[in-house]
């Protein structure tokens, strides 16, 4: 086999499709493959391509296997299936995907209804185009005929092999049927209001076999800090990017030439009768009172700053006849909703939606996924997203085998070396 | 000042010189040598094993060995000082991202020079991890201490580390494959200098994979789903597939040279478009990806 590539001479001879089959006949299926997923997106009125949902995926999904678990069994030894299981099929397989995948990262997606040329032939919508269906399936076949031609009779030495390539072959196909039967819809919560209902992306609303009921949504904030800003450009007078200092109380800091000590803070107050007191009042914004100290002129000042909320105006302090001193929006550390989910047949309950940390209710994982940003940490609303993917065990029992096999390759990627030695002398 | 991790440029000063001076000691070692009887001794430069090293080259190689494992040391320190001082993982500005890259490449190059004795490599690695020193000292970020909620996550250090990691050694690959078509071109190429590609790709892609997968187990808790082609995504699944062609057909084709070393280098190409090029894409508008 090696023998025949280095002489260039003989492979041009060969005309196309004539046994052996190569690296011309890969290329050439999968230009083929990606004409005809542009075609069929054209004859096709609706963009793209929507998977059934449970059990037609599943029968597909079956039926599929079947197929190529037939072609092992019964016809490996015509020329076509065998070579479709070795690597000239998978890299032209790997490339078709390459290929359709940049251009996925170069047009932006999810815009079927962009209409031209683009949304015609699916470029728009490729993760849902037929051309992306046509080459996953004959990179899956490759890689499901490579699988079989190895797992039997099995071998120690095939173990990585077959995570690595079992593997990605159950994450693609359970990733991709699974798409059917995954709902992702979203919740938009109001305090003290249950809420059973759901609506997707196209606003169609959807019964939820459980209700949630928003007791408040709030964000946990980092402390504002200390800047100073000069007020003829409206940018910080300090433009090295040093950090900024936290505002605590009791603190003193150097903030170039001026000493700055904090005398009071309150993460939430308001102006009462003269003076600036703790407050949990709908819109009170942090309050810091402040002495600063001019090193070298001996300037001082005194006063309340604040960064001021959606109902409250900031509060500044001269420094002198050109800088002030401000205090920064704080930053979020945490976004969460306290919710009483109601199943008909459990207790209420309550549940912490936090970013990065779902709950599950009823089989649906719940995702904190918007408020109101005007109103900040005041949000009367919460937005949910609530997910429902029964084919995740599937996927994850795939991602646990390339895990295994990445384990695998960073072992035997010391032994390569050996092994293609050993080759050399041939 | 050596506990202020604001001091950065005093840091960066001592890893720089004792990482150039130890790697450059190292290096000079390969001419101070006597070849053993058939062999040249550009073939010695990149293959040590077929030399024997003069007494001056011992101590020299030994100095050099002590100033890049003082440096790595220093790094290191001062890479936790930095997350002690932040409160959290310094992984989050583009800046504390090259922090990393510099040290994994100081580290990288050292522990190939060690595991396959390439002298070269290890220059090369430290000039690499200066360079990014250099970056972050002429542009310095503002190491701010808040950390958005979407990134605070068990799997985010992991996700970052692995991918840096697996960066770093494809990056490698993809410096000794230019090297190998630069050599192809001359006819003097090596079988080794591809053994090395082989050996940097295997490891960066069994790390880049488990990068893949971790942010991929990581948006299923963040976004309620484990892939949604956002246009990171989208990149790194193509750099993935670049380098399983590389293998594929290293495996398939052990001794042809040219196409692989061009697969390796487009593959970086790939790489670098997934890592800073996407943030200038048309497709990026929406991307989780895009921080300050």
């Amino acid at each position: 086999m090696d023998n025949k590539e280095i002489s260039p001479k003989q492979k041009s001879k060969k005309s196309l499709f004539r046994p052996p089959w190569k690296y011309r006949e890969g290329f050439t299926v999968a230009l083929a493959l990606m004409l005809a997923g542009f075609a069929i997106e054209l004859a096709t009125p609706q963009p793209g391509i929507s998977i059934p949902s449970f059990p037609f995926n599943m029968y597909a999904g079956m039926a599929f296997i079947t197929t190529i678990v037939f072609l092992h069994i019964f016809y490996r030894d015509v020329h076509m299936v065998r070579w479709l299981s070795t690597i000239p099929s998978a890299i032209s397989a790997i490339c078709l995907i390459v290929v359709l995948t940049i251009l996925m990262g170069v047009f932006e997606q999810d815009r079927p209804d962009a209409g031209g040329l683009k949304g015609a032939i699916g470029l728009s919508h490729l993760k849902n185009a037929w051309v992306f269906l046509l080459a996953q399936l004959y990179l899956l076949v490759s890689l499901g005929l490579a699988i079989l031609k190895r797992a039997f009779p099995f071998r120690k030495r095939n173990a990585g092999f077959l995570l690595n390539h079992l593997g990605l072959w159950i994450v693609i196909a359970g990733a991709s049927l699974g798409t059917g039967d995954l709902q992702r819809y979203r919740m938009d919560l109001y305090e003290d209001e249950p809420v059973w209902y759901a609506y997707d992306s196209h606003s169609n609303y959807y019964e939820m076999p459980f209700a949630l009921e928003l007791i408040n949504f709030d964000i946990e904030q980092y402390p504002p800090q200390l800047a100073v800003v000069d007020s003829h450009t409206g940018k910080l007078t300090d433009d090295s990017q040093r950090p900024l200092p936290y505002i605590e109380a009791g603190k003193t800091t150097q903030l170039m030439e001026w000493t700055i000590h904090i005398d009071e803070f309150f993460p939430m107050a308001l102006p009462q009768n003269g003076r600036v007191e703790y407050s949990e009042e709908t819109g009170a914004p942090p309050y810091a009172r402040v002495r600063t100290a001019n090193n070298t002129t001996g300037e001082t000042h005194e006063g309340w700053i604040s960064c001021g909320s959606f109902m409250h105006d900031t509060k500044l302090l001269w420094l002198d006849g050109r800088n002030v001193l401000v205090m920064t929006l704080p930053e979020p550390r945490r976004y969460f909703s306290n919710v009483i989910a109601l199943t008909p047949r459990d207790a209420p309950r309550e549940i912490v939606i936090e970013v990065n940390k779902p709950p599950k209710v009823a089989g649906w994982r719940l995702y904190q996924l918007s408020y109101n940003q005007a109103m900040g940490k005041w949000s009367d609303v919460s937005v949910i997203e609530a997910v429902k993917d029964p084919w995740l065990p599937v996927v994850y029992a795939g991602i646990i085998m390339l895990f295994a096999g990445a384990a695998y390759i960073f072992w035997i990627g010391k032994e390569f070396k050996d092994e293609d030695q050993a080759r050399e002398p041939q | 000042m050596f506990a202020d991790y604001t001091n950065f440029p005093f840091y960066a000063i001592i890893v720089s010189g004792t990482w150039l001076l130890g790697a450059l000691l190292i290096w000079v070692t390969v001419f101070m040598i006597r070849p053993v009887s058939g062999k040249s001794k550009i073939g010695a430069i990149l293959d040590a094993s077929s030399v024997v090293s003069t007494p001056a080259g011992r101590v020299m190689g030994i100095a050099g060995n002590l100033l890049v494992i003082a440096g790595i040391a220093v790094f290191g320190y001062y890479i936790i000082l930095l997350w002690l001082s932040l409160g959290r993982a310094p992984m989050r500005t583009l800046g504390e991202t090259r922090l990393w890259y510099s040290f994994f490449l100081g580290l990288i190059g050292y522990v190939t020079y060690l595991r396959w004795n390439y002298k070269w490599f290890l220059v090369y690695s430290v000039l690499m991890a200066v360079l990014f020193m250099v970056i972050n000292l002429v542009s310095p970020e503002n190491f701010s201490k808040t950390l958005m909620p979407a990134l605070q996550s068990p799997w985010f250090v992991p996700h970052v580390i692995v991918y840096i990691f697996a960066y770093a050694l494809l990056g490698a690959a993809s410096l000794v494959a230019v090297y190998g078509l630069w050599l192809e071109y001359f006819r003097t190429f090596r079988k080794t200098l591809l053994q090395l590609a082989d050996n940097l790709v295997y490891i960066g892609f069994a790390f880049l994979t488990l990068g893949l997968l971790f942010g991929a187990v990581w948006a299923k808790e963040a976004w309620g789903h484990y892939w949604t082609w956002d246009p990171k995504e989208t990149w790194a699944f193509i750099t993935w597939m670049m380098y399983l062609v590389y293998m594929h057909f290293r495996y398939f084709h052990p001794r042809k040279v040219r196409t692989p070393l061009w697969v390796l280098a487009v593959a970086f190409i790939i790489l670098l478009i997934a890592w800073f090029g996407v943030n200038y894409l048309p497709s990026a508008q929406s991307s989780v990806h895009v921080y300050s």
